[in-house]
């Protein structure tokens, strides 16, 4: 090769319009985001520090979680390591450590970015982190030391609750302040992503907690409704938004090309917006709530090929020319296989809504795969991308090791992978067993051997068995997946250890100073 | 798209499109559902909680009940609720008037519990089952919560509601099956084995021949000798809720949605 690499800051500009890309590379377009990203460096990097702090107790939960499930008994007579407290606190700490700070902290940045202003106001942004910090772990003491209200996905105690609203309130508020001060006029794609989730978030965590979890709860059933509505949503219109924002940004930017189609990702926003918004109920299949709703909300599941279709056909597309360089980018790696977990769990999570799959499915460990593979498979790749995107520029520094970086990569890669088709084919199992079969699928596959014993498994399935298979059998059936899947989370472990260490040593000083990305040389040596 | 205040607008139709659907009209349309009396009586169905029953489900909301646990009795097609013996009707809105919050639930690690009160009315089963779950139902998936109850020396007295628990420990020294078969026909009976040892329940009055059987090494109390094992007031409420979730009574013909055909 004759001509070194170029840096991936030397690739693109920030309008990614097509033809125009060199020449907004001027000298001052640099210096207009070296401004931005020394102005974004203590307030980003505090939202992004302590969401990796709290991804690793988040993750160290979540082990022990996974052992519980498969051994009880492990712990059982201390009161604050129960499965009952440790599982919920798990879920709030990758949710709002982990997910909700890494999402805020990339946004802030990208939206300083994409407005071509550098951050005003950073005391906003720095008393945010801290009051989100304090919400988080007073959430997590709340739950370990049982004062949990079991609601899932709200389990804080009200007065954590009420410190991550104050928090949220201010950085949705700068957000706006940031956007009517743009000096970008045109409102790129992501711009609309973290602009939405950044009004839809405070609605649905204030309607929930005033209509569920207050004097002024409404009586009955109804609660469940606005309850997945609002755990749907969190996924739905909260997370999403922030990781396809995060997408939209960084493909373009490291490939160095624009994203396929404009066209298409403003349909797929609206489309998002409409269906995702509706698709809640779909948790309460056959449950004691009026049909239309179920109804309704399998409806706009499946009406969420729309938004995913236009979306995947953007990523896709956009980075199928340019996959050599998932070789040397490990942004790109991570971004890329975000997406394709979008795509994949998206169209899932639609035929999933499906009364046929749905009911049976429902109560089992085929969710929880399905969970896993949105929040972690598509959200979290996609936000570890982006931290290594984002940390070198913010910090000067290099990430200090190439080899921890194809650990971490390896690690959580085969470890979600590995995870989601464990419990995907287990929660199948535990699912079809419980409610169509009528003998275990491990019994026929002993008796008859692999294929005639699945056929035979299959030849017998009828809905409302007069002596379904025992409750306990089909529990004891799942075991060794779950087994399986607390290895998987063991890797996962590993894969954050290095990430932990790669983030830390940057944060505090490791590292060379930034010059080019980290795996760019190799390139020019090859 | 470059209009900031139209963004605006199209995100906030979106949003309140679905705020009015999922919201605003399951909370409109089912906020009258009320309890039915029965005719010629006083009875209400569902009648409301007493207050240990709400502080006992206090308790099943912060050790998580929830998470391995649901509430309700499924209609639809695909699914065998009803006929799991998880209740005689599918569960309905009005079973749900005084909770709050609803614990519907999202997973079943273990069994549902919409009616669980009317199939386990005993309260040392449940204390039983809560202290040790596997001692109960051998291989259960259950977690111990051994932290509500409290091991202590017998003072002059034995306190009135602790556990009446037979279950020993025995050790075997060379060929089990054989001492097994003997530990039968002398009461004992196996639960499970436990790292090495055999528990399971005996006759106390048989108790001094256990450990004359050949083969057997030893034979250890359960509880520790001069120990009782005591529920405190927080396993005394939660085992008051657990008993009180019952949804067997008959609601109006037209306010049971039955089953999709």
């Amino acid at each position: 090769m004759s001509a070194p690499a170029p840096t991936e800051t030397e690739l693109v500009g920030d309008r990614l319009d097509p033809g125009g890309i060199q020449a907004q590379n001027t000298a001052q377009m640099l210096s207009e985001r070296q401004a931005i990203d020394a102005s974004c460096r203590a307030p980003v990097l505090l939202f992004l520090g302590s969401s990796v702090f709290w991804l690793m107790v988040g993750t160290i939960l979540a082990l022990l979680a996974s052992i519980k499930l498969h051994t009880p008994t492990l712990h059982s007579n201390i009161s604050f390591l129960t499965f009952g407290r440790v599982r919920p606190a798990h879920l709030d700490m990758v949710a709002f450590g982990w997910s909700a700070m890494v999402g805020l902290g990339v946004s802030i940045w990208t939206v300083c970015r994409l407005c071509r202003v550098p951050l005003r106001f950073p005391q906003m942004i720095v008393m945010a982190a801290i009051i989100w910090n304090i919400g988080v772990a007073a959430g997590l003491y709340g739950v370990l030391a049982g004062q949990s209200n079991s609601i899932e996905w709200i389990e804080f105690p009200q007065y954590a609750t009420f410190t991550l609203f104050v928090a949220f309130a201010i950085v949705a508020i700068w957000t706006i302040m940031t956007f009517t001060q743009r000096r970008e006029k045109h409102v790129y794609v992501s711009l609309w992503y973290i602009f939405a989730s950044m009004f839809w978030f405070p609605w649905i965590y204030a309607t929930v907690q005033v209509l569920m979890n207050s004097p002024y709860a409404v009586q009955g059933v109804p609660q469940e409704a606005i309850h997945w509505w609002f755990g749907h949503n969190t996924l739905g219109v909260f997370f999403t938004p922030m990781g396809l924002a995060a997408i939209y940004y960084l493909l373009p930017k490291v490939i160095g090309r624009p994203i396929h189609s404009y066209a298409l990702s403003i349909l797929g926003f609206w489309s998002l917006a409409l269906f995702y918004n509706w698709a809640g109920a779909h948790h309460l299949i056959a449950g004691p709530i009026p049909a239309w709703l179920i109804t309704m909300s399998i409806v706009s599941s499946v009406m969420m090929f729309i938004p995913v279709t236009t979306t995947a056909i953007n990523h896709h597309l956009t980075a199928y020319q340019h996959l050599d360089m998932l070789k040397f980018s490990p942004v790109l790696r991570f971004v890329v296989f975000g997406a394709m977990a979008y795509t994949l769990v998206s169209f899932q999570g639609s035929m999933m809504s499906v009364r046929v799959l749905n009911e049976p499915f429902h109560f089992t460990h085929h969710t929880i795969a399905h969970a896993h593979l949105g929040l972690y498979g598509f959200y979290t790749m996609v936000m570890f991308g982006a931290v290594y995107y984002i940390m070198p520029r913010l910090t000067g520094r290099e990430f200090f090791s190439a080899h921890l970086m194809r650990v971490h990569f390896w690690c959580v890669a085969i470890g979600i992978v590995l995870m989601f088709f464990t419990l995907t084919i287990g929660g199948a199992i535990q699912g079809l067993d419980w409610n169509q079969a009528k003998r275990p699928l491990h019994d026929l596959i002993k008796e008859q051997g692999f294929i005639s014993g699945l056929e035979a498994w299959f030849d017998r399935f009828k809905a409302r068995q007069d002596q379904p298979i025992p409750f306990m059998t089909v529990l004891h059936e799942v075991l060794p997946y779950l087994w399986i899947r607390t290895f998987s989370g063991i890797l996962i472990f590993l894969g954050h250890s290095a990430f932990a260490i790669l983030v830390f040593w940057n944060l505090f000083g490791g590292g060379v100073t930034r010059i080019r990305t980290m795996l760019w040389p190799q390139k020019v040596s090859a | 798209m470059n209009f900031g205040p139209l963004l605006f607008l199209g995100i906030f139709i979106t949003f309140i499109s679905a705020w009015i659907g999922l919201v605003f009209a399951p909370a409109a349309s089912l906020k009258n559902v009320q309890a039915t009396v029965v005719e010629g009586s006083t009875v209400a169905n569902p009648r409301p909680y007493t207050g240990q029953e709400l502080l006992g489900r206090e308790i099943y909301q912060h050790n998580g009940c929830v998470y391995c646990h649901t509430q309700q009795v499924r209609g639809g097609t695909y699914n065998n609720d009803l006929e799991r013996g998880w209740g005689s009707r599918r569960s309905n809105p009005q079973d749900y008037i005084y909770d709050r919050p609803v614990l519907l639930g999202t997973m079943r690690t273990g069994p549902d519990l919409a009616n669980v009160g009317a199939r386990l009315t005993n309260d040392n089963w449940h204390f039983t089952h809560f202290y040790d779950p596997q001692l109960i139902t051998p291989g259960s998936m259950m977690a111990p919560i051994s932290f509500l109850f409290e091991l202590r020396p017998i003072g002059q007295t034995p306190a009135p509601d602790a556990l009446k628990f037979n279950y020993v420990f025995i050790t075997i020294a060379g060929d089990p099956g054989k001492a097994l078969a003997e530990l039968k026909t002398a009461g004992f009976n196996l639960v499970e084995q436990r790292g090495g040892r055999y528990v399971g329940g005996f006759d106390p009055a048989k108790g001094q021949e256990l450990a004359k059987i050949p083969g057997v090494k030893s034979v250890e109390p359960y509880v520790p000798a001069g120990h009782e094992i005591v529920p405190t007031e927080d396993a005394r409420n939660l085992v008051a809720y657990v008993k009180s979730l019952d949804h067997s009574y008959e609601v109006p013909p037209a306010a049971n949605y039955g089953r999709l055909k």
